[in-house]
């Protein structure tokens, strides 16, 4: 799952230049390109990971692993449950040694999950407002 | 619009559960411990930062009362 940003201005639910560059920011901290999701599973249920992760996003997108697999992304583990990474193949932050990366993996992993088939969810436990 | 004071995804964290952005430039408010705006204009939250490196800004989110009491707050427009 992925929290929102409904505030393009277009409708568009993701911003290619906004992905490229948050999983830039994750390659800058963690030495790999990587999008951050939020995983489903016991016990981060949908609405437990809704409260407590995404209580300030109106909306949500929800992807299967199998979708984001078909289009050659792999997740991996990352921070603390429930966030993980998807990324390109199997990088991650516990691949040990050096990383192989080429200039263009942002651009591909933003690409790829572009394609990806997700279903937009209402958030019901999203808290308007500030803070 | 908000006032984004750290362009920021907040899905993004660290293994301490903070979240993590490129550090603003030329921003004199962004210091540790201060109180900031984090996020995009439709996903937004105050936060309060723990530590900056040369690139990268970690904070984790608090709440506007958490925020308003902090005391030094620039507040931004409406959401």
């Amino acid at each position: 799952m992925r929290s929102l940003f409904d505030a393009y201005p277009d409708g568009r639910v993701f911003d290619r230049v906004a992905l490229i560059v948050d999983s830039t920011v994750n390659f800058d901290t963690f030495g790999y390109y990587g999008l951050s999701l939020w995983a489903i599973s016991e016990p981060w249920t949908l609405d437990r990971v809704l409260e407590q992760k995404a209580r300030k996003a109106r909306r949500v997108a929800l992807f299967t692993v199998g979708e984001l697999r078909s289009q050659g992304l792999g997740i991996v583990l990352s921070g603390k449950a429930p966030h993980v990474d998807t990324t390109l193949g199997a990088a991650g932050r516990q691949a040990p040694g050096p990383m192989q990366v080429t200039g263009a993996s942002a651009e591909e992993l933003v690409d790829r999950f572009l394609l990806a088939t997700y279903t937009l969810v209402e958030n019901h436990l999203f808290e308007p407002g500030p803070g | 619009m908000i006032q984004i004071d750290i362009e920021a995804d907040l899905n993004m964290e660290d293994d301490d559960e903070r979240n993590f952005a490129r550090l603003p430039a030329g921003n004199p408010r962004i210091k540790v411990g201060a109180v900031a705006v984090a996020g995009r204009p439709g996903f937004w939250s105050w936060v309060q930062i723990d530590e900056i490196d040369d690139t990268i800004v970690f904070f984790h989110q608090i709440t506007a009362r958490q925020a308003a009491a902090h005391g030094e707050l620039a507040v931004p427009a409406t959401a």
